[in-house]
This record gives structure tokens, sequence and C-alpha cells, in this order.
């Protein structure tokens, strides 16, 4: 048995449901029966050119990727204080979350713009009476915008959780010491899922104190350490004056 | 999606550790992707479907040194591979419902490789953010209505 050259017709890289699963089709439909050793070897194919998704240097940054590997590290450190306390002090963890929770959440909101703006520019043509058959280079197809927009949610989401988990199981100073004064988790409203919300309160480095709220569900284990785990008493009772420290989203 | 009957089978037929043995393959060093070790990831992550018995199944091939070591690679660039990204949410998957998963990745070193993949996607959204164009005027994105 061999995997045919067709494979490589059927193979993308681009990351849509849809090729995903013509892949995986394509995987079964080339292998008629299960035990049979895969020919020919890798290095025989290796020289097959991949398709290119986009050009280089436009999809660097992967918000579902960004997602996944912030929701995988929040899973191995909710197992103990030791892990959390590496993933915490791991160099630009804390940073890269604090930008999944607050700037993945203004980049929802800029696709969802850019998206309206592109049915603006749909309608403005049809106006102009414009003969096209295929929006032009760079306007993409309304499904692809939404499930960006999803994966925007779920990155924003994703550090948000696991930027409280980190602080919240680390009631020292060592995590919240790494948290700086700009490190506003921003909660995005428009979240489709809400089962729970979440609030931790935070000391930054200038003893001010912060309080970030988070409503939404992910799977996320420890949940419920989550919720108890606040650093103290006063942590879970709020305060008029707590409500003054309330990112505006939140309030 | 696959029916949850024919993964079963499928599993039961080897076909699970018979792609992670391909995907294993010791010529593959350091690992090397083509349209048949794409093909063969996507089709672990599909055969995994929320099966724990799947997941068992990879677990006991060997599966997560292997989808460990497929996002190492890539650690220090954004994760261009699609193969890399079905081992990473799959790894993600398996994670999730396993103990001894989590235990086995934080002992080959996976905090490392998540925490370098997560910066280095962080890294790349300051650079997007950077190139990113004038959004406020459409006609600086669009040539159509100028």
């Amino acid at each position: 048995m061999t995997l045919t050259p067709t494979l490589e017709t059927g193979v993308s890289t681009d990351e849509t449901a849809r090729s995903r699963r013509h892949t995986a089709y394509l995987v079964f439909d080339t292998v008629p029966h299960p035990l049979g050793k895969m020919q020919p070897p890798v290095s025989d194919l290796s020289e097959v050119p991949l398709k290119a998704s986009s050009p280089p240097g436009t999809d660097d940054y992967r918000p579902s990727v960004a997602a996944a590997a912030a929701e995988l590290l929040h899973s191995l450190a909710s197992d103990g204080a030791t892990t959390q306390k590496a993933v915490a002090a791991a160099p630009g963890v804390i940073e890269a979350l604090v930008y999944l929770a607050d700037q993945g959440g203004s980049d929802r909101r800029q696709s969802a713009q850019q998206r309206h703006q592109g049915a603006a520019r749909d309608a403005a043509r049809v106006e102009m009476q414009m003969e096209m058959e295929m929006g032009p280079p760079g306007v993409e197809d309304e499904s692809d915008a939404l499930d960006r927009d999803e994966d925007y949610g779920r990155a924003a989401l994703a550090g948000s959780v696991a930027l409280l988990s980190l602080s919240a199981g680390s009631p020292s100073t060592e995590v919240r010491s790494m948290l700086s004064l700009n490190s506003c988790v921003c909660l995005n409203p428009s979240l489709r899922t809400t089962v729970a919300v979440w609030q931790v309160r935070i000391r930054d480095a200038g003893g001010a104190p912060r309080v970030f709220s988070v409503k939404g569900a992910i799977p996320v284990r420890g949940a419920s350490s989550l919720r108890s785990g606040s650093p103290s008493k006063a942590g879970r009772r709020r305060s008029s004056a707590d409500d003054a420290n309330l990112h505006p989203a939140t309030r | 999606m696959y029916s949850k009957a024919l993964r079963r089978a499928l599993c039961k037929e080897g076909v699970v550790a018979e792609l992670v043995d391909f995907l294993g393959d010791p010529k593959q060093t350091p690992y090397v992707e083509s349209p048949v070790t794409v093909a063969a990831a996507a089709a672990l992550r599909a055969l995994e479907g929320g099966s724990s018995a799947t997941r068992r199944e990879m677990r006991v091939a060997g599966a997560v040194p292997l989808l460990l070591r497929m996002l190492a690679d890539t650690a220090d660039a954004p994760v261009r591979r699609e193969s890399s990204r079905h081992a990473l949410f799959l790894l993600q998957a398996m994670a999730y419902s396993s103990a001894e998963v989590r235990r086995a990745l934080v002992e080959l070193g996976g905090l490392d490789t998540l925490a370098a993949l997560l910066v280095a996607q962080h890294r790349a959204a300051g650079a997007r953010l950077q190139r990113a164009p004038d959004d406020s005027n459409p006609n600086l994105r669009d040539g159509c209505l100028n």
C-alpha cells in the first residue's frame, strides 16, 4: 500500500475547518487497510513543497495557537503550586498572557470593525455597479472573519483565566509583582457562554489594589480552587472603595 | 467528523499506533513536515475525537513526547507548520483529561516549550500590530474606491 501523490492536491496549510476535514478524509481514503505499512518513507516526500497558506510575514500571529498554548500551560499549572510558579516565572509568559487578555480583546473588536468596513465597501461597490465576481485581495470571506473573531475571543478569555489562576494561586507577591500597573485584564462583554464570574484582587507593585473580573467558560480544571483562591478574607468581600478600582468593562 | 464507532474500530485496528510510529520515524530528526505528515497529524487529531480510549492508546504508543517534539522545533518561531498546530491541539485535549499526561509533559520540559511558544506568539502579535496599516480609512486598504 502506498500513499499516492494525490495527497498533495488535497493537503492544504489553510487552517479552516473545511480543509482540516478534507485533510483527514484524505488520510483514511488512502489507507485501505489500517495495518498496512505506510510507504514510501517520509524522506522521499520531504521535497514536496507545501502550498503556501499566505504571504510570508502576514500570518505569524495565530490567536488560536496562542490561546491553546495559554490553556495548556494553565492546565499543567493547575496540578501544583510548584508547576504554577514555574509557569509564572518563565520569561515573558506573564506579559504574553496580559496581551491575550487585554490586547486580544481589542484585536477582536478591531476584527469585527474591519468586517463591518468590508461589508460597507461591498455595498459601495454594488452602488457603483462595479462588475466584480470576487473581492479584491485582502477581503476575506465572512465565515473566516467570524472564525477569527471566535479565536480572538477565546484567546482573550484564555489569557484572562490563566492570569487569574496564576495570581490567585500565588498569594505571595512573587507572581503579583510581575503584573505591571498597566496589566489590566479587559473583560470582553460579548462572550457568548457565561457560566461563572471569577474575580481576584491583587495589589500591584505600588501597593494599589486591583480587581480583575472574568466571566465565561472554557474547559479550565481547578475552577473551584480559582474561585476560592482569594488571597485574603478582605478579598472575598467587595467594598465601595474596591469598586472604584474596577476596570470599566467589569463594573 | 467520523463516527464514534469508526474511530473505535480504527483504534482497535492499530491505526493510532501506526500513525504515532510514522510521525516518530527516526528518519525525521529534526522533524520534517511533508503533506503526508500533515495528514497523519490531522488523522491523529481526528481520531482523538473526545475518546478517552483513543487518548489512552495514544499515550501508550508514545504520542506525548512525539507531539511535544513536534512543537519544540517551532518554539522559536511562530507555529507555521500545520502538523505542529495539530500536535498542540491534540496535546491540549490529552492533557485536559489525564494527570498522567500532564506529569509527563512537565517532566519532558513541556513548560519551557509551551512558554516559548506563547512568548513567540506574543512577539509576532507585536510585530503584526506594528505592520498594521491605517484601517480608519478603507481607501488605504482597498484601492477599488479611490
